[in-house]
């Protein structure tokens, strides 16, 4: 697993690019229900000619964001090699007509959700969802804390990419090259030990109503 | 000053104590905490804000009981991490300074106000919108004391802040703390950055060997450490 691998993934996963272009400005309510209407009508269709109209429409919404190429060029890598695969994958299993539809609609899905991500600040993101997700207050659940939980997913990801990354090169510096266990297990309890000490970075900064007793329970606050 | 009380605070994990019979008023604008690794300094601060209760005695900020009021203490006390990469909660520079002020009833323009100063002030403006994991680890901690600020505390509790810091961003982040018009309680290794600090308390094995002005409390931490 190499930096450069790594950080060109990390720039597929939410990160957001400032910029002025009619994506930017549009809200983030009405990219996010375009991003439904455009895959659910790719995922619809059975014809190689309107799957690849749809790739060529993606690419022109995301090239029309304004955002530098060589900001692109990285994640685009990463996401053709993964087509790549894909589509070798399907040829095999189901042909080439098959195939140019299914590439041609992971593509173009992945394409829109990426230039929805780059245009969208999390914080419009997160008030998006509180929105939509104000109905599960009715069942006792805080909308508040589902967004939240969302952000920090797209938070923690290069933190456990980081993880894997340092588990790779000490596996590597101890001639344990093909060991499976070397990487998983000190991935794995770094990032407990990043979930734990994110937990306690959110109560330290005003967020749950949660305290941490000695004894690494929780207990309800007491405070009020 | 607000102060913090600890009064007979003892803390076990299982059959180890980790604190025993700690007593201290911490009164004054600078204190630093200094202890070997493993004695109990950094579970004794995570008491400040209610990150770690003790299993005996009480622990008060500003006069109020941490257990009880942890709310109120926790507006009042901010609380910097060793590393500042578990601190940042979100994506980017900006979004994790306007994090600070959500729920503050703020109008947008009063946070974005706020933030754009924050970003000016800490050397962060040309940053504001990259990835927070681009950034380096001064600047990386140089955001979390931003973010910490936004809130208004009035005690900044500081666990070993440059512990992942090269020499010029220990001097930087040291510089900023001398300058904070609040109460300071820093633990730290870096014992260059308790000069002119007002008390230094030193910790070993969980309980406290010396509480005293810098100079004498450093020279038996020295000593302490062989």
């Amino acid at each position: 697993m190499s930096g450069s691998w790594a950080n060109s993934a990390l720039r597929l996963v939410g990160v957001h690019r400032p910029g002025r272009s009619w994506l930017h400005r549009l809200p983030a309510g009405a990219k996010v229900a375009g991003l439904v209407v455009a895959v659910a009508a790719l995922l619809r269709t059975d014809s190689g000619y309107a799957a690849v109209a749809g790739l060529v429409l993606a690419l022109a919404v995301l090239a029309s964001a304004g955002v530098p190429c060589r900001w692109l060029a990285g994640p685009a890598r990463a996401v053709g090699m993964m087509l790549l695969v894909v589509g070798a994958f399907q040829v095999w299993v189901l042909g080439w007509s098959a195939a140019l539809v299914g590439v041609c609609q992971i593509g173009a899905c992945l394409v829109l959700a990426w230039a929805v991500s780059l245009t969208t600040p999390v914080g419009q993101m997160l008030d998006l969802l509180r929105r939509l997700l104000a109905p599960i207050r009715l069942v006792g659940a805080d909308p508040e804390r589902v967004a939240l939980t969302l952000a920090m997913a797209i938070r923690s990801v290069p933190l456990v990419v980081a993880a894997a990354e340092q588990a790779d090169q000490a596996r590597l510096a101890r001639g344990q090259r093909r060991s499976v266990t070397a990487l998983v297990v000190p991935t794995v309890v770094r990032s407990v030990r990043i979930a734990d000490a994110l937990g306690d970075a959110l109560v330290a900064r005003g967020v749950g109503e949660e305290s941490v007793v000695a004894d690494g329970k929780r207990v309800e606050d007491a405070g009020g | 000053m607000p102060g913090v009380r600890f009064e007979q605070v003892g803390l076990t994990y299982e059959e180890r104590t980790v604190l025993a019979d700690v007593t201290l008023d911490l009164t004054e604008r600078r204190i630093g905490i200094v202890g070997a690794n493993g004695s109990g300094k950094s579970s004794l601060v995570r008491m400040v804000n209610g990150l770690v209760r003790p299993t005996s005695g009480r622990v008060e900020v500003g006069g109020l009981d941490v257990d009880r009021h942890s709310r109120q203490v926790r507006r009042a006390v901010g609380f910097l991490f060793p590393d500042a990469d578990h601190q940042i909660v979100m994506p980017t520079v900006r979004e994790d300074l306007e994090f600070s002020l959500r729920g503050s009833g703020l109008p947008a323009a009063e946070v974005r106000s706020r933030v754009d100063g924050a970003l000016t002030a800490y050397e962060l403006a040309e940053h504001a919108d990259h990835p927070c994991y681009l950034l380096s680890g001064g600047q990386k901690q140089l955001l979390a004391l931003a973010a910490v600020l936004l809130t208004g505390p009035d005690i900044i509790v500081a666990d070993e802040p440059t512990t992942l810091l090269d020499l010029r961003n220990v001097r930087s982040i040291a510089a900023r703390l001398a300058g904070l018009p609040q109460q300071l309680i820093l633990v730290t290794h870096h014992l260059e950055m308790l000069t002119g600090f007002d008390r230094v308390v030193v910790i070993e094995q969980g309980r406290v060997v010396a509480d005293d002005a810098p100079a004498p409390a450093m020279e038996r931490y020295v000593r302490l450490m062989g």
